[in-house]
């Protein structure tokens, strides 16, 4: 029997793939019974979908509030330059 | 506008490795900045991304964008910097007990108080664009170490070993600080977000 100390752990790690059959199966048990448990779950998965749409949006970079300097541009430009041809100037 | 394929882009970046700069300077820097909470240490991060991409151009297969390509390497960059300045700070201790303040537990391992439900369908917010500045404001006002270990974790997706070793923490500590983290954030979120007018 697992307890909700293990189980709200198990479910912060969202590791249950790795988990026996046994425990997987337990661990659906205790989160569908208990009340406690299952509204723990619910909040995880809430902050999972606002991380994953964070992700996505992060990932599409729609506003733009913060950017390099073009002056930090001119400099990073100019450290490529060096390294692509150190010969030259 | 010109469709450029990333096997061109790549050519001409061998030839003229400023385009790189153009096209994904600012979105690399904006990746680095909300890791780093340090404008310096994002730009450094960013010119050591590029430098390391242009040295390892001949290995790029062309089989992810070059964009990601890059951000590959800026999450090396950005790891090894938060491993190095793990080093150097003393996280600030956490008492190595998980006893968790919405969720307290008896004796036994059962738990004796239930989580507060969140106070607005979280679901309906993310399409909202006026939601992810007061999401951003909550992440970055957490205290360091829970903010890195939250990131990493939580938005990083790294193994929970990978982060104890970044962070030079134990994995009891680790689940002690993410746990906190989603509880700010969600008290942050809620009263951000449900303050009078909106």
């Amino acid at each position: 029997m697992l307890t909700c100390k293990q189980v709200s752990r198990a479910l912060a790690e969202g590791d249950y793939a790795s988990l026996p059959l046994g425990k997987r199966l337990g661990l659906k048990a205790h989160v569908a019974l208990c009340a406690v448990c299952g509204q723990y779950n619910r909040q995880l998965m809430v902050m999972q979908d606002t991380i994953r749409a964070y992700r996505r949006r992060e990932e599409a970079d729609p506003v733009k509030p913060e950017a390099l300097s073009e002056g930090d541009k001119a400099a990073i430009k100019a450290a490529l330059r060096r390294t692509i041809s150190p010969d030259k100037k | 506008m010109e469709l450029v394929t990333d096997e061109q882009a790549v050519r001409r970046a061998a030839v003229d490795p400023e385009a790189w700069v153009d096209a994904h300077g600012d979105y690399l820097f904006r990746y680095a900045l909300l890791r780093l909470q340090d404008r310096e240490a994002a730009r450094d991060a960013v010119q050591e991304t590029f430098l390391a991409g242009i040295g390892s151009l001949a290995r790029y297969d062309g089989r992810v964008e070059v964009k990601h390509w890059l951000r590959g390497i800026l999450r090396f960059k950005i790891v090894d910097r938060i491993r190095k300045q793990a080093r150097e700070v003393v996280i600030d201790p956490v008492e190595d007990q998980p006893i968790l303040e919405s969720l307290l537990f008896k004796a036994s391992g059962i738990a004796s108080m239930r989580p507060d439900p969140w106070r607005f369908a979280p679901g309906e917010v993310l399409d909202r664009e006026e939601f992810w500045p007061v999401f951003e404001s909550c992440l970055t006002a957490l205290p360091e170490a829970m903010r890195q270990a939250f990131v990493l974790k939580t938005v990083d997706e790294l193994s929970s070993d990978e982060v104890c070793k970044v962070l030079n923490i134990s994995p009891n500590h680790l689940w002690v600080l993410n746990h906190r983290a989603r509880e700010r954030l969600k008290k942050c979120i809620e009263s951000k977000w449900l303050k009078p007018g909106q």
